[in-house]
């Protein structure tokens, strides 16, 4: 290929569509970084999130068009966009003409290697969603549109008749669950998908941190390779990536199996089911909307092994509910368990076990994150 | 059908290996060379690679036993004669180009060759970021996609640091569009090649291909029975023998077109490139009196006696204006500069157009371009014997300098007396080995290479650089 190449620029296009990784143009054109479909490599150890280039966006004729008269232009991360590459094959200039809605929600696609658990086996049609479970923004959408309008915030609970309107809205019958696996191996392949959902949900600050805490948190509950089907040595009835261990946890997780015909000890479904815990019940006010306003990947560990995990070390220490409490009133707003540790020379054995599992996944956490995240 | 007692070459070995064949790999190697009828090598100046023919005559089965998918491995090793240290190439057969029944027994197969890195590069693609200069970042290339050996020969790209994004190109495709990226400060273009001699590829500029002395300057290639004649016997790789610097067959094609090069945009052009970032816009103007082939060379090598033979006639005159400030070609591209940020978020790094913005680097990639457009305008066809090329340690082949004397004919009677040389100054001098055709025929012995060379000086020597 020559540098020069046709006499005319028009003549060399090429479009594209791509995914929006990065806001924030430093000098203000509201350029966005975008991972190009067909031309960034997937796997972000071999082009990452600071090797893409910053794409120019398309602006109204609103707007001046002049130099300074940049305004917002609205773009978020995770917008699915089309464009065209201004310099042709050789694909390095990006130019973002617009973008394409789309549906989180149908984002499960793509294909699942094949998984030895996975035999198909009879649907159940336990309900999945229950009274006292917090609202989702899906929830909300359904509610209303049934005439059910439940007042803002996220503190509301499911009623009963909100759950029957809801349950009743889900699909009939047993539909596919299809989960894309970036990677070579399911630590890669969680962090991916975890990362993805993170920057679809646009509100965690740091995706690939948040999903790198994560993964961080199951190698020390499944073993380095997340082994779907760990159990614990104690005879527990918990099971996979999380150790889901409580009743609830493994009722819905069973319900979450059934529903998708699969078996609960699928990598796939269990990732799905991380995404579906973070979304649905509990840990949308527990959890996820701690890990809204974290910022670092210390700060996101600790929020899953306090509030996801929930070790037994954890419960030794308190009973759950008020580990909880006394951890963020007390430890949370003053530097965290380390912190907390340093502080006094006092502290009980089930304490500085507790330190201990956090620095472990801490590290664990980071190495996720130098190994498959941006450096 | 091994080579004759008389014969220029001695094909030592070809061992034919493939994956399919774990037990004949590990067992007796089969050696095809007493099949080979005739095997030719092509090198060339602008390929990183060699690639090759081979006509297997095939009088027991061997295709019917051992069948030829287009995965095979050749290694041929070929000498000067028995004892001699041989030449090793490595191949992939990539098919069979022709198959003829010689007989109710007997079977001819053309067989393709290719380089077994080029082989591998056709069967991958790479989307990766790479940061650095462009020929450090050709050489990582090499080194972790085709785990190939690379010599920079040559003097650092003008080219700043830059971050590229190999878009599922596979690997060659990626170092050839970083080469065409390069220029030396002088404009000089670059080459990536591979070479019969050894196993190196090569990245060199047209500056260190010129300043090379001719490897015969003192034996000059000479297309002239006369001058044959007249020379005494010489051996060895210092003196060759006269016959072996004969040349046999000498051609021209579509050479010394003026318009040709104004057609392709070498000369009379203008580049105009508009960036989307700053909106900001550089237009270039091609000019010859200033970009040809004998005014670069001339500031190389200022002891050179240039004449209108190399490159071309930069005072042709149309509608009374100079063809190079004529627009024969405008060429118009759009790019986007600060693409990119180093980790920081602030500290801006270059893309692969972000010298559109720097004028004089974006001139020297044009005149590089151009230089090299110029450089294959006249590009001359000799036939020479080849046992020199067989010679240990003799740096030869594409990418070295010849001297060349072509002998004009002449009815001077004291030239014709005295057995002087009549010398057609435009068809002699120094030349660049641009591409080669190495063929090895069996059942004649003979080796000879075919040589597409380009005009660099009217003098067979080279003088202080």
């Amino acid at each position: 290929m020559r540098a020069i190449g046709s006499e005319f620029y028009g003549d060399d296009c090429r479009w594209f569509i791509g995914v929006v990784k990065q806001t924030g143009d430093s000098r203000g054109l509201g350029r966005v970084r975008v991972r190009i479909f067909g031309i960034h490599n997937e796997d972000t150890t071999k082009v990452k999130e600071s090797d893409l280039p910053w794409a120019s966006v398309i602006v109204p004729v609103t707007q001046g068009g002049v130099a300074g008269s940049t305004q917002p232009n609205g773009i978020q991360v995770g917008a699915q966009v089309f464009g065209i590459f201004l310099d042709g094959k050789a694909s390095q200039s990006p130019l973002i003409l617009g973008s394409i809605p789309h549906d989180a929600n149908l984002r499960v696609i793509g294909n699942e290697p094949a998984d030895q658990f996975a035999v198909p086996r009879p649907s159940t049609e336990e309900p999945i969603v229950k009274p006292g479970d917090s609202i989702s923004i899906q929830d909300r959408q359904i509610l209303s549109e049934a005439g059910v309008s439940p007042l803002p915030g996220i503190a509301e609970a499911i009623s009963a008749d909100m759950a029957d309107i809801l349950n009743k809205s889900k699909p009939k019958g047993s539909p596919s669950l299809r989960v894309n696996l970036i990677g070579v191996n399911r630590q890669q392949q969680a962090y991916n998908y975890l990362k993805n959902y993170f920057e679809s949900r646009g509100s965690i600050s740091d995706p690939g941190a948040c999903a790198a805490a994560f993964v961080g948190n199951f190698m020390n509950e499944a073993g380095k390779t997340l082994d779907p089907t760990s159990r614990p040595d104690t005879g527990e009835d918990a099971l996979g990536i999380a150790q889901w261990r409580t009743k609830d946890r493994r009722d819905n997780l069973k319900a979450f199996a059934a529903r998708y015909n699969t078996t609960e000890e699928s990598f796939s479904l269990q990732l799905a089911f991380v995404e579906w815990e973070l979304e649905h019940g509990l840990h949308v006010s527990r959890t996820f909307n701690r890990l809204v306003l974290a910022s670092t990947l210390l700060e996101y560990t600790e929020i899953v092994l306090a509030c996801y995990e929930t070790p037994n070390v954890a419960i030794d220490y308190h009973e759950e509910s008020s580990f909880l409490n006394h951890y963020w009133a007390v430890h949370g707003s003053l530097g965290g368990i380390r912190a907390a540790v340093a502080r006094s020379s006092r502290q009980s054995t089930a304490m500085l076990t507790y330190r201990d599992q956090f620095n472990i996944r801490l590290s664990d956490a980071k190495f996720v994150k130098s190994t498959y995240g941006d450096s | 059908m091994t080579s004759s007692p008389q014969s220029q070459y001695i094909i030592q070995s070809a061992i034919f290996t493939a994956d399919r064949l774990p037990g004949l790999n590990s067992r007796e190697p089969v050696d095809i060379k007493g099949a080979i009828a005739e095997l030719n090598i092509f090198e060339s100046v602008e390929l990183p690679y060699l690639t090759g023919t081979l006509a297997l005559v095939d009088g027991v089965m061997f295709k019917s036993i051992f069948g030829i998918k287009g995965s095979e491995r050749l290694e041929i090793a070929i000498a000067a004669d028995q004892n001699a240290k041989p030449i090793i190439k490595k191949f992939m057969i990539t098919g069979v180009a022709k198959n003829v029944s010689a007989n109710e027994r007997t079977d001819v197969y053309v067989l393709t060759l290719i380089e077994e890195h080029a082989y591998t590069s056709d069967v991958i693609k790479i989307s990766e970021s790479y940061t650095g200069k462009p020929e450090d970042i050709i050489l990582n290339i090499f080194n972790s996609h085709l785990n190939k050996e690379l010599i920079f020969a040559a003097g650092f790209a003008k080219q700043q640091r830059m971050k590229v994004n190999i878009p599922y190109w596979n690997p060659l495709h990626a170092t050839e569009w970083l080469r065409d990226r390069m220029a030396a400060a002088n404009g000089s273009p670059y080459f990536l090649y591979a070479s019969f001699r050894d196993d190196f590829i090569r990245l060199e500029d047209l500056e260190t291909l010129l300043v090379r002395n001719a490897w015969n300057e003192d034996f000059p290639y000479s297309y002239s029975q006369t001058a044959h004649n007249n020379v005494p016997d010489m051996v060895g790789p210092s003196q060759p023998r006269a016959d072996l610097m004969h040349v046999k067959t000498f051609s021209t094609n579509q050479i010394e077109s003026t318009l040709r090069l104004a057609q392709s945009g070498a000369i009379g052009s203008e580049f105009k490139t508009m960036d989307v970032t700053s909106a900001s816009f550089v237009d270039n103007k091609i000019h010859d009196s200033k970009f040809t082939l004998d005014n670069f060379i001339n500031k190389i090598d200022t002891n050179q006696d240039i004449n209108s033979s190399v490159g071309y006639d930069h005072n042709l005159k149309i509608k009374n204006k100079d063809i190079g400030s004529l627009n024969s070609k405008v060429f118009s591209n759009v790019v986007s500069s600060s693409l990119f940020y180093k980790e920081d978020g602030v500290t801006p790094i270059a893309g692969y157009h972000e010298e559109s913005r720097q004028e004089a680097l974006y001139k020297l990639k044009i005149k590089s371009s151009s230089l090299r457009a110029i450089l294959i305008n006249n590009v001359y066809s000799i036939t020479v014997p080849g046992q020199v090329y067989l010679v240990e340690d003799l740096d030869i082949g594409v990418g070295s300098t010849i001297a060349l004397n072509y002998a004009s004919p002449t009815q001077d009677e004291d030239i014709l007396k005295f057995g002087d040389l009549n010398i057609d100054k435009d068809r002699s001098g120094k030349f660049l080995v641009y591409r080669t055709r190495h063929t090895f025929i069996t059942g004649e012995g003979t080796y000879n290479v075919k040589m597409d060379i380009v005009k660099l000086t009217d003098k067979t020597t080279t003088g202080s650089v």
